[in-house]
């Protein structure tokens, strides 16, 4: 987890570093500046935070097929499908009756919570399963 | 589901850890299965049979078997 942090980390300082070069540059060259350095930012956390991941599962075996964290995250996924729902439509509703509503920022919100509400979900089991013994 | 898991690795000397890596599984799915808070696969009940050179039914007693034996 202190290693993903960190990766989140090195990723908000060089895009802060990017904003300030982009703030000192004339306005042609500053725009050029988010739309080169953003996507790689992004996917090279995507990729360095799958990499972590990875190395974790592999020393620890925790993405076995039959280990107890597949289980956890099973049931972890089969709640998140439930918050989905009910989010999903309370962001239907939003849509349809709040003026001015964008449907893109409330697809963003959605899929944050699912991310989100997952890896909460999953982490608290998986502690509760360790505090248990 | 009740189990002998923590005996028979005890009887055979192995750590938790020792046996999550001869099973293939994290320590966390050992002590659980232990614990009788996660039941395991059948492949992996056979591998654990296959480790321990035993029955399934020599580690695992579901809870209806032990009912009806009280």
């Amino acid at each position: 987890m202190k290693s993903v942090l960190a990766v989140l980390a090195v990723a908000v300082s060089i895009l802060g570093v990017a904003d300030a070069i982009a703030t000192a540059l004339p306005p042609a060259a500053a725009s050029l500046v988010f739309p080169i350095v953003s996507p790689i930012v992004v996917i090279g956390t995507g990729l360095s935070v799958m990499a972590l991941k990875r190395a974790r599962e592999k020393r620890d075996r925790s993405a076995a097929p039959e280990g107890v964290e597949r289980g956890l995250a099973t049931v972890a996924q089969s709640k998140v499908m439930i918050d989905g729902i009910i989010v999903a439509l309370a962001l239907a509703v939003i849509l349809l009756f709040v003026k001015p509503a964008s449907a893109s920022v409330a697809l963003y919100l959605l899929v944050i919570f699912v991310l989100v509400d997952f890896w909460v979900r999953y982490t608290v089991l998986l502690r509760r399963a360790r505090h248990e013994h | 589901m009740q189990n002998a898991l923590a005996r028979l690795r005890q009887d055979a000397g192995l750590t938790q850890e020792a046996l999550g890596t001869a099973l293939g599984v994290s320590r966390q799915t050992i002590i659980s299965i232990e614990k009788g808070k996660f039941d395991p696969s059948l492949p992996l009940a056979f591998r654990m049979a296959e480790l321990f050179d035993c029955r399934i039914e020599d580690i695992f007693t579901p809870d209806s078997f032990r009912r009806s034996a009280d």
